[in-house]
């Protein structure tokens, strides 16, 4: 890989753990400069603000997991099966790599305001989103899922998710999260089948 | 008694006459349209509005007067069950302009590529002035009929088979210059028909209420009518002179019938079809596919003679004192025709407001509705009546009464249908064939 | 019947048809020049040289058959002059150079295909298989459409004429017409790119694939580039196009958008993925301009 994009991602990587361990105002560029191990004024030659390098990480963060999507939805099996693995697969980023949905969370959903030029609705989760709305789509061309707006499907699907993953953070939860993958994936796909 | 079988070629698909003879002339006839495409029951089962696709494909000539007849029928299903429908002035003006163009290309292409060239024909004379694909004015009619089409297209996109209508209105939303495209396209045909067809300009035509005057000119009309006359035709063809139109028509706002020259009020509520003799009755003696239109029991004619009878055209008045219903009659009152549409056309173009609305989508409409509906409008050919019943947005039912099943349905030898009567006593089969032709035979329409 | 001097002849025969391609190609605009080329020896809507039993007898050769029409086998679906269409499709396809198919229904069996779809098809294929009227016949040119362009039928018989190559496409269909999408050219192009969908019909604004159940993305050929009539097209006049040169013509349905958890079939050749993820991008802007009326 080109040296620059290397660097430039591993700085994405840097600033996606602080940016949602500390958020987006207590984060500043020398944080960032300084876990780089690189001067304040080289991190300018990447980026040029904190706010667009907070809307490169949230596309990276998006892209990453859209391509872990891609997988689940790439593999022959079907869609009742699908829901468990993409179930699986953010319970599993929510304890192993928390900072991906923290980010989200924390960052992009409760800041707007720095994310208003650029990242219009979503232009900065395509990669996340598509892969849900091609999900979606065979789903109900293979007639397991019913046809409904994208909208009210994606909402009952994330939403529950991001609710879990919320009570898993606050310490609610009685159990481990992997222990509720089962019936997360039941409940999602007896809401949303045919 | 001998009898023969005649196939009728050269009209909208085929016919067959088997015509009965006792001393050379013919005593009976029974018309057979023997091909049938099952649109009606093509149409069970779709979706409501899927019948603006399908029913302008019963025809290729007159698929706007089925589509007009289509939405009428769906609009009314919805008036039905109480959603107000209203349409702009705009939009019902677009509505009938589009069906006017068809109206216009249908009577030109009649007159020049069947009538013409069948009476030379039955006069074993080349006619010098409209050899198909040969003389001046022959291409000069096909430029004409493509012309007014343009008019028309302008606002349905294409033609044949446009789907240019809509719940509400219609579906173009067109510029002033569109307008004055049109307006264009429609005084090219203007030159046309004054220069050609017409022999005057069109205000004068408008203007002669004789025949006599109309032989005034060598007008392609008054040479075609001079040898009808020379031929006699103005004693064949004669029916039962009854004329019947329902209405939404220009000055014929509401269902009238006319006995000889008497109009009356007609209700289309007696308006019925009958299956006598029709394969779908499932008798023996079936012998064709179509079905027979009858107003309380009675054969009445439709088309452009129907609607000039019934609305006094002086021109036509006299025709009808010098030759009644025969074929003279006809084939002038569909010329005349021509000359109100056209002035009717521009008209149309110099007043539609492109600031109205195309199309207002009316309150609370459903898209599956229960009900039933009933959509009428004149075609070229005389009176088109769509019939649809419709359940849960499904089509139960559809039922299409075409022009030609009022004019050459079958009755029976003590009633017979209009076209039966004026073939019952002519002497010979070319005679025949050219009466049988005036009805301007839709078999397309006819058999669905 | 030789060819006359230098004009090719043509036999244009009529299976189960609502005769919309004749008349369709009646406005033709160039037909001074269509006439000094060509012969319409025998057609069954005008007088023209020879009558149906004439050319039927004959053994002379002759240029094309241009056929209208579903075909079938069945007897009492179609009789001209007391014969079925197999016996005229048999003996007047043997003696043509070319057999022209003109419309969707002698393409692909077309709407009237419906009644029984067993027994009624086009001349090779039925719908999307080749499952027609003949397993086999290497001089069938397919020129769908529901009615034939006029020029889409010209054009090739110039071609065929000048002994140019027809290269065609995987359902026969001439490539210089079919290589395009209806979509093309059309005047709501930059509603589609930004996703803006019309808001009623009879405005000129907003694009009619969304809702409307418009197949112009899909649908292979070039109404909007040469337009019907010289003027126009179904979606310059605000109505969505039906897909009519396709083999899945007529679908159900027609003036609704056919959607999966609200997403519409994706343009042809284009991955899902590139469009719905464009889609979303594109949907995200506002663009006021495109919101306003055009006017």
């Amino acid at each position: 890989m080109d040296k620059k994009l290397k660097k430039t991602e591993l700085i994405l990587e840097k600033s996606l753990v602080l940016f949602s361990k500390k958020g987006f105002y207590s984060t500043t560029i020398p944080d960032i400069a300084k876990a780089m191990d690189m001067s304040v004024g080289n991190l300018y030659n990447y980026f040029s603000s904190k706010e667009e390098l907070a809307r490169s990480v949230i596309k990276y963060s998006s892209d990453i997991l859209g391509a872990k999507i891609r997988v689940i939805n790439e593999k022959n099996i079907d869609t009742k099966q699908k829901i468990y693995e993409i179930v699986k697969l953010y319970f599993t980023m929510a304890v192993e790599q928390p900072e991906h949905l923290e980010f989200f969370l924390r960052v992009y959903l409760s800041n707007k305001e720095i994310f208003k030029d650029g990242c219009e609705g979503m232009v900065c989760v395509a990669a996340f989103v598509t892969e849900l709305m091609i999900f979606f789509e065979k789903g109900v061309r293979r007639k397991e899922l019913r046809n409904q707006n994208f909208f009210s499907a994606f909402g009952l699907f994330m939403g529950y998710l991001g609710g879990f993953v919320f009570l898993n953070g606050e310490g609610i939860l009685d159990d481990k999260l992997k222990n509720y993958i089962d019936d997360v994936s039941e409940n999602i796909y007896r809401a949303l089948k045919v | 008694m001998t009898i023969t079988k005649e196939i009728i070629e050269r009209i909208e698909g085929e016919a067959t006459l088997e015509l009965e003879w006792k001393k050379d002339k013919i005593s009976y006839a029974k018309i057979k349209f023997l091909n049938y495409r099952a649109i009606e029951d093509i149409l069970k089962n779709k979706y409501l509005l899927d019948a603006l696709m399908i029913t302008p494909r019963v025809c290729g000539i007159c698929s706007h007067a089925h589509v007009n007849a289509t939405i009428n029928a769906i609009e009314n299903c919805y008036e039905n069950s109480g959603v107000i429908i209203n349409l702009t002035d705009k939009a019902k003006k677009i509505r009938e302009l589009v069906m006017n163009a068809e109206k216009i290309q249908s009577h030109i292409k009649w007159f020049y590529f069947s009538i013409l060239p069948e009476l030379f024909k039955i006069k074993k004379e080349k006619f010098v002035l409209t050899e198909p694909f040969e003389d001046k004015e022959w291409f000069e009619a096909q430029n004409a009929l493509k012309d007014i089409i343009k008019m028309g297209s302008i606002f349905s996109g294409q033609w044949p088979h446009g789907s240019y209508v809509m719940i509400g209105g219609v579906t173009c939303d067109p510029l002033q210059s569109d307008i004055s495209n049109a307006q264009n396209f429609l005084s090219n045909v203007y030159e046309f028909c004054e220069e050609r067809l017409f022999g005057c300009s069109i205000n004068e035509f408008l203007e002669i209420d004789s025949v006599n005057n109309l032989l005034d000119s060598n007008s392609t009309l008054s040479i075609a009518v001079t040898n009808m006359r020379e031929m006699e035709f103005n004693k064949i063809g004669k029916s039962y002179d009854r004329f019947i139109s329902f209405g939404n028509y220009q000055n014929i706002d509401i269902p009238m019938k006319s006995i000889k020259t008497r109009p009356h009020k007609a209700n289309i509520k007696f308006a019925e079809e009958s299956l006598e003799n029709s394969f779908f009755e499932n008798k023996k003696s079936a012998f064709t596919y179509s079905k027979s239109a009858k107003y309380k029991n009675d054969f009445y004619e439709v088309g452009s003679l129907a609607r000039l009878m019934i609305s006094k055209d002086q021109l036509i008045r006299d025709c009808h004192r010098r030759c009644a219903d025969s074929v003279i009659s006809r084939i002038i009152a569909r010329v005349k025709e021509t000359a109100i549409l056209l002035e009717r056309s521009k008209y149309l173009l110099e007043t539609i407001d492109i600031n109205q609305k195309s199309l207002q989508t009316p309150k609370n409409i459903k898209k599956y509705i229960t009900a039933e509906g009933m959509g009428v409008v004149e075609a070229a050919r005389g009176t088109l009546i769509h019939r649809v019943h419709v359940k849960d947005g499904k089509i139960m039912h559809f039922d299409i009464i075409p022009p030609t099943v009022w004019n050459l349905g079958n009755g029976n030898p003590s009633n017979p249908s209009i076209a039966q009567k004026a073939i019952i006593g002519l002497d010979s089969i070319e005679k025949a064939d050219f009466v049988f032709k005036s009805f301007d035979i839709c078999s397309v329409c006819t058999t669905q | 019947m030789p060819s006359l001097h230098s004009k090719k002849s043509i036999v244009w025969i009529q299976g189960i048809t609502c005769n919309g391609d004749t008349h369709s190609f009646f406005n033709y605009p160039q037909m001074k020049n269509f006439a000094k080329n060509f012969e319409i020896i025998y057609h069954p809507l005008f007088i023209t040289k020879y009558d149906l039993e004439t050319i039927l007898k004959s053994k002379d050769s002759y240029d094309y058959l241009i056929v209208e029409g579903s075909f079938t086998r069945v007897k009492k679906y179609i009789n001209r002059r007391g014969h079925s269409f197999e016996e005229i499709i048999d003996n007047l396809s043997k003696k043509a150079q070319y057999i022209i198919c003109a419309g969707s229904c002698a393409s692909y069996g077309g709407i009237f295909m419906a009644r029984d779809i067993k027994n009624i098809s086009g001349a090779l294929y039925s719908g999307e298989k080749m499952e027609g009227y003949w397993d086999k016949n290497k001089k069938v040119i397919n020129i769908p459409g529901c009615p034939l362009h006029p020029k889409w039928l010209v054009d090739t018989l110039f071609a065929l004429k000048q002994n140019k190559t027809v290269l065609l496409d995987e359902f026969l269909r001439p490539k210089e017409i079919y290589s395009y999408f209806v979509h093309h050219g059309c005047l709501r192009n930059e509603y589609f790119e930004w996703k803006i969908d019309t808001k009623n019909f009879g405005e000129k604004e907003g694009c009619l694939f969304y809702e409307q159940g418009c197949r112009g993305p899909m649908t292979h050929t070039n109404c909007n580039k040469i337009l019907w009539n010289e003027v126009s097209s179904k979606t310059r006049a605000g109505s969505p196009c039906l897909g009519c040169t396709e083999p899945d013509f007529p679908r159900d349905n027609i003036y609704e958008t056919k959607k999966h958890m609200s997403l519409p079939a994706t343009p042809a050749g284009v991955s899902k993925r590139a469009y719905y993820s464009v889609t979303g991008i594109a949907k995200s802007f506002k663009i006021d301009r495109l919101e306003k009326k055009l006017i």
